[in-house]
């Protein structure tokens, strides 16, 4: 007999992250064997919602298409509300971060939007959220495409399905920013500055956005005070994102030695994550800061893991082996997106921050 | 085009306000409390010298009640101006100086919560720059009186109220009592309380973090009082950026660190809110506060602050009284410390992680489950071994027993935070550290004797035929426990693609393509090996079988079994395919009897 309570408790004990998904996953293994459907997508639900907000965003991919399974094969078992809203849910999630992973194509994206959009529609739900994904999805590949995808977003009512107010208000920051009308950003992030529209990403997203706003106008200044709060709020949430490797990419820019220190902290984080995109943005921050000490520097000394790739046993290593190391990673992801894509963005991007010495738009 | 104006009832406009904008008649206590204040605070700016602000309460029990302040009163002007027009005061009154920002509440609105309780509301004022004393009385339908006075009011303002049937309990001594004490025990001047038959002050003479070296045991017994219970200790803080001031509480139980407190925070002195949140750092979660702020901007539903740089200054000079606590305690009293470790050492460990200087303070003190035991930070600092840990607690408990039985360490971070914090330890200490890998595993298990390679050759190739179709690699080594006859060991990639090919058995075909490519870059990079205890004697006996099928249903078992040991998920009905084996061994034993 399965004991939920059981589970139920060494799950509530746990902090989110990595042992409390070990627990679940567990969890879910003994509700397989034993046929318990309700919890065998229970599990799986709760697990990558951890996976997703502490730890690392590939796992969704791997768990979610076996509940969504489930959860079709036992829908009447299960059959409550609430179940059809936490899987729809989630699924929102993996269109959502589509863009993060270039193993996902765009004809695999077509699919899963077309199924997701069915699922939608049948459940009576907005499809904002679903509009939203695609002009985040498409803002790499198409940038017309994109728009027309954000004006539909604009246009779609809210309902129980889109994103938290807070989320969405982020999406309009972003898409004048990346218009270039930053009046009209500074209009929409204010209540996301204020605290009076706030989620577990927010503000750390609108922090990161004006960060790179100012990088590309060169207001160093600006940008710092943006990357400090940024800063606080990766570390107090435990936030894995993209903003890490960007904050590299600024300190890279403006203070070698505060790049350096943030370099040795994170380095790890950088070989263990599997999210793609954010690794791009590390190693792309990484290159900079090695480009940059390769000029001065030959070798550095500095204590990293044995895990490391390039590990030496005397700690003393060669910036421009650390170099090619991280432009070799950066230059193999961008490669991958832009395959995916048909772009030559990601590239470019990687071009300009290192030999154009520029920040080309990217929030 | 043709312009209209609303048509509004206003006795009915006040019925709805009164009735249903509060929720609870309690407040009304809470507005007339805050109106008295503002009141007091205007003339303190006002007149030089005055600083004898008193609030006097007096009580017919159960049927009467009025309150009495010497502070500003009004004009004339000011009545009709503030009590009888409802959303008069606003922002801009405020800033161009009509209203002074020291008001926290308005005359008004809130004086509106008293029909709640009674059906008249009647003001007596004489303003202090005005010597007219005035009589204003508001009904509930919208009208009210207002008469100049033959008699010579004292400066200040007294608002009288009858019981309305039915809320006789709203005007008794214990009620009106614990309300102003609820909403107003930190104000800093003398309420007093007369119910005909006992007059007393009944909030603090001052509060007890204030004006004098605090006394512990009084500042523990205020935070009983406020939050009845007990607490296991108490931090006084105080930030001059935001202008606050109070008492930091540290719970007796542990609390997860991405948990919210609740805190007790007063503005202006004023009770603002029980559960307030976002005024201490988040990683005193370990705290409960009591906490008076007379320069921060509340949000409007009044449960927190906006968030500027006023309040980020706050935030870090409060939590800087809390970490000052934490490093003064570790350095001066030890035991204390311990007893605070056991209790948060989850809290204590995610401040280490973001801080260097607490890092340094603490890791010492933090303790790491090991296959040595629970180690300390500084035992583990001070270790000579390269510090090897095993990133997941199933990873550890896979391979402990292994380490354990060889006397080498093995570190379990698959606990929140440890990793984090180990990951930390070469920026500050002269240590090595690595993750469990494929080399360390093969460094522990020992070769073969020159015999047993040439054996070994032969046995793992007939048992890599029989593992091939798992992607599992045979491998013959000696090693401690010598009853454990196999040991399955696997890299990340390989845990990821088995997981992964898992996922795509077990989902619909719409996920194939995705699975396809994400495996595809896993596939390389994974590795997972069986090792063959060549000290076993079950192992010892299959090296020389010459049975095919016996071989081949032992080393199956053997590789889902040490699967099930190491929680490795099974696919392509492992589980089936080893049960079947366990029958067909049985079923030859029995046959041999």
């Amino acid at each position: 007999m399965f004991d939920a309570e059981k589970w139920e408790r060494l799950i509530q004990m746990e902090e989110h992250g990595k042992r409390r998904m070990e627990i679940l996953k567990q969890a879910w293994m003994e509700a397989d064997a034993e046929g318990d459907y309700r919890n065998r997508v229970y599990y799986r639900i709760e697990y990558v919602n951890d996976a997703v907000f502490y730890d690392d965003t590939m796992m969704l991919y791997v768990v979610f298409p076996e509940y969504l399974k489930l959860y079709d094969e036992y829908n009447a078992t299960l059959g409550n509300e609430r179940f059809t809203f936490d899987v729809m849910w989630d699924y929102k999630w993996v269109i959502g971060n589509s863009n993060q992973f270039y193993q996902i194509s765009v004809e695999q994206m077509e699919l899963f939007c077309k199924d997701f959009k069915s699922r939608y529609q049948l459940n009576g739900y907005s499809l904002s959220a679903y509009y939203r994904s695609r002009y985040d999805f498409y803002y790499n590949i198409d940038k017309n495409r994109a728009s027309e995808e954000f004006e539909k977003f604009k246009e779609e009512k809210r309902g129980e399905m889109s994103n938290c107010l807070a989320c969405d208000r982020q999406c309009m920051v972003d898409y004048y920013l990346r218009m270039q009308e930053e009046d009209e950003a500074i209009r929409y992030a204010q209540d996301l500055f204020s605290g009076v529209l706030t989620c577990h990403e927010i503000p750390a997203l609108t922090y990161g956005s004006f960060m790179l706003l100012h990088m590309q106008k060169q207001e160093y200044e600006k940008a710092e005070e943006y990357c400090n709060k940024l800063k606080r709020c990766i570390s107090r949430l435990r936030l894995f994102t993209e903003l890490i490797g960007k904050i590299l990419m600024f300190y890279s820019t403006t203070d070698p030695s505060q790049a350096l220190d943030y370099y040795k902290k994170n380095y790890g984080w950088y070989e263990t994550n599997k999210n793609p995109y954010y690794k791009f943005y590390f190693a792309v921050g990484a290159s900079m800061l090695w480009k940059k000490l390769v000029e001065n520097k030959k070798v550095i000394r500095m204590k990293l893991g044995r895990d490391f790739p390039l590990y030496e046993e005397g700690s003393m290593y060669h910036t421009i082996a650390l170099y090619e190391h991280y432009f070799n990673e950066a230059k193999d992801i961008a490669k991958k997106f832009d395959e995916r894509n048909g772009t030559e963005y990601f590239m470019e991007l990687l071009e300009c921050a290192l030999h154009g010495n520029k920040i080309i738009q990217w929030v | 085009m043709s312009e209209y104006r609303f048509q509004v009832n206003l006795g009915g406009m006040i019925e709805i306000l009164s009735d249903h904008l509060y929720s609870s008649p309690d407040v009304y206590i809470r507005e007339i409390l805050q109106n008295a204040v503002d009141a007091i605070v205007g003339r303190k700016k006002k007149e030089i010298g005055f600083s004898d602000g008193k609030i006097l309460v007096n009580l017919v029990e159960g049927r009467e009640l009025s309150m009495r302040d010497n502070g500003l009163g009004l004009k004339e002007e000011e009545v009709h101006q503030f009590l009888a027009i409802i959303g008069n005061s606003s922002k801009k009154d405020i800033e161009s100086g009509k209203i002074m920002t020291d008001y926290i509440g308005r005359f008004g609105i809130g004086l509106l919560s008293c029909f709640m309780i009674a059906d008249e509301i009647c003001i007596k004022t004489r303003s202090v720059t005005e010597n007219k004393s005035l009589e204003w009385i508001g009904f509930r339908d919208g009208t009210y009186t207002l008469n100049i006075m033959d008699e010579t009011f004292p400066i200040g303002t007294q608002v009288y109220l009858k019981a309305k049937k039915g809320y006789e309990k709203y005007f008794t001594s214990e009620t009106v009592e614990r309300l102003i004490l609820h909403y107003g025990i930190l104000l800093p001047f003398e309420i007093t309380l007369d119910n005909g038959a006992d007059k007393k002050r009944i909030n603090p003479v001052y509060l007890p973090w204030d004006g004098r070296n605090a006394n512990k045991e009084e500042l523990m017994m205020f935070g009983q009082m406020m939050f009845r219970m007990k607490f296991m200790d108490c931090v006084i803080l105080h930030s001059e950026d935001g202008m606050v001031d109070g008492v930091a509480y540290i719970l007796p139980y542990s609390v997860q660190p991405s948990s919210r407190q609740k805190h007790r925070i007063f503005l202006k002195n004023m009770l603002l809110t029980e559960e307030g949140e976002n005024i201490l750092p988040e990683w005193a979660v370990f705290t409960k506060c009591i906490i008076n702020t007379m320069n921060l901007r509340p949000t409007a539903s009044r449960e927190g602050f906006y968030e500027d740089d006023l309040l980020e200054k706050a935030r870090k000079g409060l939590g800087t009284c809390i970490s000052d606590y934490l490093i003064d305690m570790a350095k001066y009293d030890k035991a204390a410390f311990d007893s605070f470790l056991r209790i948060h050492s989850l809290a204590v460990k995610s401040i280490a992680i973001d801080n260097d200087e607490l890092y340094k303070l603490f890791f010492d003190y933090l303790e790491f489950h090991t296959t040595k035991g629970i180690l300390s930070g500084q035992e583990l600092r001070l270790s000579r071994e390269v510090l090897i840990y095993a990133q997941s607690v199933d990873k550890y408990k896979q391979l402990a027993q292994i380490f354990f039985a060889q006397g080498k360490l093995l570190i379990n971070t698959g606990y929140v935070y440890d990793m984090d914090l180990l990951s930390r330890m070469p920026e500050f200490y002269d240590v090595e550290i690595m993750p469990v890998n494929e080399n360390e595993v093969d460094d522990l298990l020992k070769s073969l004797s020159i015999e047993d390679s040439e054996l070994a050759i032969d046995f793992e190739r007939r048992a890599n035929q029989v593992l091939k179709v798992f992607e599992c690699q045979a491998v013959g080594k000696r090693f401690l426990p010598s009853n454990l006859p196999t040991f399955y060991f696997v890299n990340e990639s390989a845990v990821l693609f088995h997981q992964l090919m898992k996922a795509k058995e077990m989902s619909s075909a719409l996920f194939s393509d995705m699975f396809s490519s994400f495996s595809a870059e896993m596939e390389h990079k994974s590795q997972s090996i069986l090792y063959f205890n060549f000290s076993n004697s079950i192992v010892r006996n299959l090296i020389e079988t010459k049975d095919v099928k016996i071989f081949e249903d032992f080393v199956v078992v053997f590789y889902v079994q040490a699967l099930l040991v190491g929680g490795f998920p099974l696919r392509n009905n492992e589980l089936s395919i080893m049960n079947d084996k366990i029958l067909s061994i049985m079923e030859r034993g029995l046959m041999d009897v």
